[in-house]
């Protein structure tokens, strides 16, 4: 094998569908060996996107066995879950708030006596 | 051209119902999407049955992130991401019991350890190249699947099966050098 096929063969699975450029192109054109290897990977390039539409298909059981492996969806993605510190700071608040009316009150009735 | 946009607007229906936690919406995903989902992972497993699982595993993931599915993909590249990531989990557990202490010693390289039967099976009803693909490493194979048969880029790959750019490249130059060899040898046969 001449240096230049060799390239041109290192080159193939690099390069994919695009196509070989400069003066390894010039070679390719030239060369019968080349242009056959050329030829060989586009070929396969064909073939394998091919594939993308030839499905193999699932066990009858697969759309059953999942339906009824699933759980129910994630609460927390619907619905944000509160931050357990929220409910506790409120009812701080209002604890603090009824605790202040109660001596104000408490303060009133002294004063008012 | 009517029927074409409801065709068209159905799935993104389905993908909205099950978002809000519709089961029968999703279900209808599962049915509609089975097909490419095991097909994604019978070719990265190599085995029917193992497919199987992970076929079950990925739809089981994706209900639960359906609320987190922002749709900026289509539903069905979305899955294959999920698929991707779920085989190669399952891939890893996979390594993890075979390879205890004393059997990694004695451990051959996968391509060796290719059943001709299953192979066969795994590419049932495919033509020679996929007969060829399931010749390949896994490591190689699903490099070679990402990028020529389903398009995805060099960073997109290396992303989902963690390895960098660099080794995705490497790995889909040896594999598509591989499949070449492998389909000469399938000419040769033939003849």
């Amino acid at each position: 094998m001449k240096v230049v096929c060799s390239t041109v063969h290192v080159a193939l699975p690099t390069v994919g569908e695009t196509a070989i450029t400069g003066p390894l192109a010039v070679h390719v054109e030239s060369c019968m060996a080349c242009k056959g290897e050329v030829l060989r990977y586009r070929m396969m390039y064909r073939e394998l996107e091919a594939l993308d539409d030839n499905k193999h298909k699932a066990p009858q059981s697969l759309t059953a066995a999942v339906m009824s492996a699933l759980g129910p969806v994630e609460v927390e993605a619907l619905e944000p879950r509160m931050d357990p510190r929220v409910p506790m700071a409120a009812a701080a608040v209002v604890a603090t708030a009824a605790a202040g009316t109660a001596v104000l009150y408490k303060l009133y009735r002294d004063r008012a006596a | 051209m009517e029927r074409e946009r409801v065709e068209q607007t159905q799935p993104q229906d389905l993908v909205e119902r099950a978002k809000l936690g519709d089961r029968d919406a999703f279900g209808e995903l599962v049915a509609q999407h089975q097909h490419e989902v095991f097909t994604l992972a019978v070719r990265l497993m190599r085995d029917r049955d193992l497919a199987a699982d992970v076929s079950q595993d990925a739809f089981i993931r994706a209900w639960r992130a359906m609320p987190k599915f922002r749709g900026d993909a289509r539903f069905s590249t979305w899955m294959h991401r999920i698929t991707v990531n779920t085989a190669w989990t399952h891939r890893s557990k996979q390594r993890r019991v075979r390879l205890d202490p004393l059997e990694s010693l004695t451990a051959e390289p996968q391509a060796s350890t290719l059943d001709p039967v299953r192979a066969g099976e795994a590419a049932s009803a495919s033509p020679r190249i996929e007969e060829a693909l399931m010749q390949l490493t896994s490591s190689v194979r699903a490099v070679v699947v990402l990028k020529d048969v389903y398009g995805w880029s060099h960073s997109e790959i290396a992303d989902h099966l963690d390895i960098s750019v660099t080794a995705a490249k490497v790995r889909l130059h040896r594999g598509r050098k591989e499949l070449r060899f492998l389909l000469d040898g399938y000419q040769d046969g033939a003849r």
